[in-house]
């Protein structure tokens, strides 16, 4: 895939004023990302269509649901507390915990178990899941053609009406591509616009030895799949061996970003910890010793109350109040 | 005060845009003395060994009367079949190519007036040995993002639990398959695009001599014929009752090795 240019880079500003921008962002300091936009260039029309899309429940057989009903923009695109996993039409329950949607464009990967591989067809996933929208992409094309809302969309977007697969999931990745977050205490610090507390600072250490060899700076994601040792949940979810078929992968999910911790409980593929501390216990004394382990985690990790205190309010700092508030990701009709 | 009359005289023409080669006609389609290349038309016809196959009409009785045998001896009949030709290439004796820009292609069953014929452009006149493309679709656009024409995931040949597409689709009944919620169903769905189950092909299709002759005076004709029985054996013979369904790139090892070898030149009309 093509890498974006030098030219693309936008440096981050620190107020809210960069809610104006429609253009790709590439915070300073970060790594190129994966989707670039090379084919798909970013317009104000264009991530408006997708704006609406998102938020539009024709895309699901019986129109009632949206995905902006299982990604909610103030629990940073994730269902939120008390939903364990998505929930589709008819009241179905899906068998994963929605993902938080942010900082797409560096995932080469999406879903849990990697199963999509291009922020353009990740749309598709959704609609054709039977426990999900169970609808087609056929049919949700024909739909959108027929409103006459989406003419106009589709007109200001594209510069005429033609309705195709192409244009929906193009505009999709325009709204999604552009859900990056980078304005949490974490990223000013980095910036040297704040400064670390002394428990901030010392659980900032407390992650670098802990955490970091999973969740890398700045995404806070190596965006690999591992088996932290999770034991197996009811529906022996195998994780990205359904997409390999290949048996080192058997239970290994990607490793999601800590970014927005404080937005995105319940946590793990499953939804099955709904607190930090749950997840903290688990990988303290927790972790079962499933095929495929990751060695990082096979042999046993300690923390002290203090140093579990202090990783806490580093983790805290990096939520983004900028991101789950910005009004260019609001609910729209 | 007396209006002229306006008389509208409307003049209806319909253009029949009918590109077989065989109706071409060199006094109303002049030739271009200066032409360097030709079109050149590939068409595919489906068959079953020597009877030209037949989708399953849409009702329960037709779709439940079995219309083919494969080598295990089990009767089945289709319900769907579609596979995707790509990255066509022609080869000349000096061992260069003709390579089509922008080259995928779904044969559809149900559509063959609409799929199973279309047109090689701007062919660089001379005599051509082989013909090689890939069935299936090539691993770049298998992860290039959304895609249209003959590659648009609405057309129903993508998975899109884990993003890739579908190069073949078979769908069809069999008594001898396993008898499930969904009656005596056969799918096989191919795709696969990394390994170790990279289950793209090229197939390669030598000429007979004369070859075939791209000129400027006409359009000539490949004539392809796809057996859907290779599907099922040549060298793994498929048996319905014990494989019937097999739709991830895992599980379709032994269709992969069987159904590269459906293809054959039937025809060069030059």
């Amino acid at each position: 895939m093509a890498r974006c240019t030098k030219d693309a880079e936008i440096h981050p500003q620190t107020s809210t004023s960069s809610t104006d921008n429609y253009s790709p962002v590439i915070p300073a300091g970060w790594p190129q990302p994966v989707y670039t936009f090379s084919t798909n260039p970013m317009t104000f029309d264009g991530f408006t269509l997708g704006r609406h899309l998102f938020y539009e429940p024709m895309l699901s057989q019986d129109t009632s649901i949206s995905c902006g009903n299982c990604h909610l923009q103030n629990f940073a695109f994730t269902n939120g507390p008390g939903h364990p996993v998505s929930h589709g039409v008819h009241d179905l329950l899906g068998k994963r915990n929605a993902p938080a949607l942010f900082n797409l464009n560096w995932s080469g990967k999406l879903m849990w178990d990697g199963g999509v591989n291009n922020l353009e067809v990740q749309a598709l996933a959704p609609i054709s899941n039977p426990l999900e929208f169970n609808t087609s992409i056929s049919i949700v094309v024909n739909r959108i053609a027929a409103s006459s809302k989406y003419k106009a969309l589709f007109k200001k977007a594209f510069g005429d009406t033609v309705v195709d697969s192409q244009r929906i999931l193009k505009a999709f990745a325009q709204f999604m591509g552009l859900m990056v977050s980078y304005n949490s205490k974490y990223d000013k610090v980095k910036r040297n616009e704040d400064n670390f507390t002394v428990s901030e600072s010392h659980g900032y250490n407390v992650f670098l030895s802990k955490c970091a060899v999973c969740h890398n700076e700045p995404l806070f994601t190596d965006f690999a799949f591992k088996n932290k040792g999770l034991a197996p949940n009811a529906y022996q979810d195998s994780g990205r061996y359904r997409i390999t078929g290949n048996p080192s992968d058997i239970y290994k999910f990607k490793t999601p970003s800590l970014r927005n911790l404080a937005f995105t409980a319940p946590y793990m593929h499953d939804g099955r910890f709904s607190t930090l501390d749950d997840v903290l216990t688990f990988f303290t004394s927790g972790v079962s010793p499933t095929i495929n382990l990751d060695p990082f985690m096979a042999t046993p990790h300690t923390i002290t109350a203090q140093e579990k205190t202090d990783l806490l309010s580093f983790l805290n700092t990096l939520n983004d109040y900028v991101f789950v508030n910005d009004p260019r990701f609001k609910e729209i009709h | 005060m007396k209006k002229g009359l306006a008389i509208l005289v409307l003049i209806a023409v319909v253009f029949s845009c009918k590109k077989d080669p065989q109706s071409a006609n060199p006094t109303t389609n002049p030739v271009d003395p200066y032409a360097t290349s030709n079109d050149v038309t590939v068409n595919f016809t489906n068959v079953a060994d020597n009877v030209i196959l037949q989708i399953s009409k849409d009702t329960i009785y037709d779709a439940l009367t079995p219309k083919y045998v494969n080598a295990n001896n089990d009767t089945f009949s289709i319900s769907t079949f579609k596979y995707y030709i790509s990255n066509i290439r022609l080869k000349k004796a000096d061992g260069s190519y003709y390579v089509e820009p922008e080259s995928y292609h779904l044969i559809n069953l149900a559509d063959t007036l609409n799929t199973a014929k279309f047109t090689l452009k701007n062919v660089p006149l001379d005599y051509y040995v082989s013909m090689d493309f890939v069935l299936g679709v090539d691993s770049t656009r298998n992860c290039s993002g959304a895609q249209t024409g003959a590659l648009d995931p609405s057309n129903d040949m993508f998975w899109t639990w884990s993003s890739g597409y579908i190069f073949m689709k078979f769908e069809g009944y069999s008594k001898q398959s396993y008898f499930n919620a969904f009656g005596h169903n056969l799918t096989f769905h191919v795709g696969g695009y990394t390994t170790p189950y990279n289950n793209i092909r090229t197939i390669t299709l030598p000429f007979n001599a004369p070859f075939l002759s791209v000129t400027k005076n006409k359009v000539p004709g490949l004539y392809l014929k796809t057996n859907v029985l290779d599907i099922f054996r040549n060298p793994n013979t498929i048996d319905f009752a014990t494989q019937n369904s097999s739709t991830s790139p895992a599980s379709v090892k032994k269709i992969v090795t069987n159904y590269q070898k459906m293809f054959s030149v039937s025809a060069i009309k030059n």
